[in-house]
């Protein structure tokens, strides 16, 4: 009898302490990362070159509701592995350029806590030098889309680090007349980790 | 209404995703070349065969131990010419139209042929 009137006794001050007052406006925020990717399956981005790393800057608008809209750009650099030449062509040091426009939906574990998954559109870049003729570039672009999601720590008030992991979809338009060959060339997906700093303001 | 709102814009993203997986198109051709060569008296080790289109060498390699070679490139929409660097005798290949240059040096592919594989490729030593 006692404990259960404690129990009520508290359980106003508990309930009110969970509903924590949020505000109404739309929260923006802007990050960098540094960035590691690894294309999988069989395609030439998985098997003729080395792991891709880079840097990457993002921006976020996140609404009451949680769901927010957000746009990434990541730059990669990678190298033709060893004895993998013959089947990448006679290309040099590429580069794959990445932009993420996505949708985002934002969870609170904790106060300083957060998860946010997201799901978007992306569109890549692939650029090679011709080793023939040093400045000379192959450029390739390529479209798809992307899942995530990031992990958010708060360190104080506006300032956040996070853990992001990505697939990235990509679908390139290089053609052969062997459809199994063009597969090879044009598809891939790509397994990235970040990890990275949020302001928020 | 807001859901609904979040909903069609998912839709929208699902319609672009879609419309831009296709790859029908011949914007931007790669060759692939594999086959194997024959030689009475040339070490293989000393072969370079290298796909060439405008002018740029766009693959090279050297050959494997038993006279095996896989090549591949990105090329131009008018056709490339698999360079070798010992006298070509003959070939045989599945497909038609492919010529062997004056100086026998390479062979030369029409556009449009860009995988190809080679059952034989005879050198004169």
């Amino acid at each position: 009898m006692r404990i259960a009137i404690l129990l009520l006794m508290i359980s106003p001050a508990l309930f009110l302490s969970q509903k924590r007052k949020k505000g109404l406006d739309v929260v923006s925020n802007i990050d960098v990362k540094v960035l590691a990717m690894k294309p999988i399956g069989n395609n030439w981005l998985a098997k003729d070159l080395q792991p891709f790393y880079g840097f990457g800057f993002g921006g976020n608008l996140m609404t009451p509701i949680n769901f927010g809209v957000g746009i990434d750009y990541s730059a990669y650099f990678s190298n033709v592995d060893y004895g993998r030449r013959n089947s990448y062509g006679n290309l040099g040091s590429p580069r794959m350029t990445v932009i993420d426009a996505f949708l985002t939906h934002r969870d609170e574990i904790s106060e300083d806590f957060y998860i946010e998954e997201m799901a978007g559109f992306s569109f890549y870049r692939l650029t090679n030098n011709f080793i023939d003729l040093g400045s000379e570039q192959l450029k390739e672009k390529a479209v798809g889309f992307h899942l995530g999601g990031k992990a958010i720590y708060t360190l104080d008030g506006p300032q956040q680090v996070f853990v992001a992991g990505k697939a990235n979809f990509y679908f390139g338009n290089t053609f052969n007349e062997n459809a199994d060959i063009r597969r090879y060339y044009s598809r891939s997906v790509l397994l990235s980790l970040s990890l990275g700093y949020r302001y928020n303001f | 209404m807001k859901f609904r709102t979040v909903t069609g814009l998912l839709f929208m993203y699902f319609v672009l995703i879609m419309s831009g997986c296709r790859s029908d198109s011949t914007d931007n051709p790669r060759a692939y070349v594999e086959g194997q060569m024959v030689a009475a008296t040339v070490d293989f080790n000393k072969i370079r065969h290298k796909i060439i289109s405008n002018n740029i060498v766009t693959a090279q390699t050297a050959l494997q131990a038993g006279g095996s070679f896989t090549l591949s490139g990105p090329i131009s929409n008018d056709g490339f010419s698999l360079t070798s660097t010992e006298k070509i005798k003959s070939f045989k290949a599945e497909k038609s139209g492919l010529t062997i240059s004056a100086d026998s040096m390479q062979i030369n592919v029409p556009k449009g042929i860009t995988y190809l594989k080679f059952i034989e490729i005879v050198l004169r030593k």
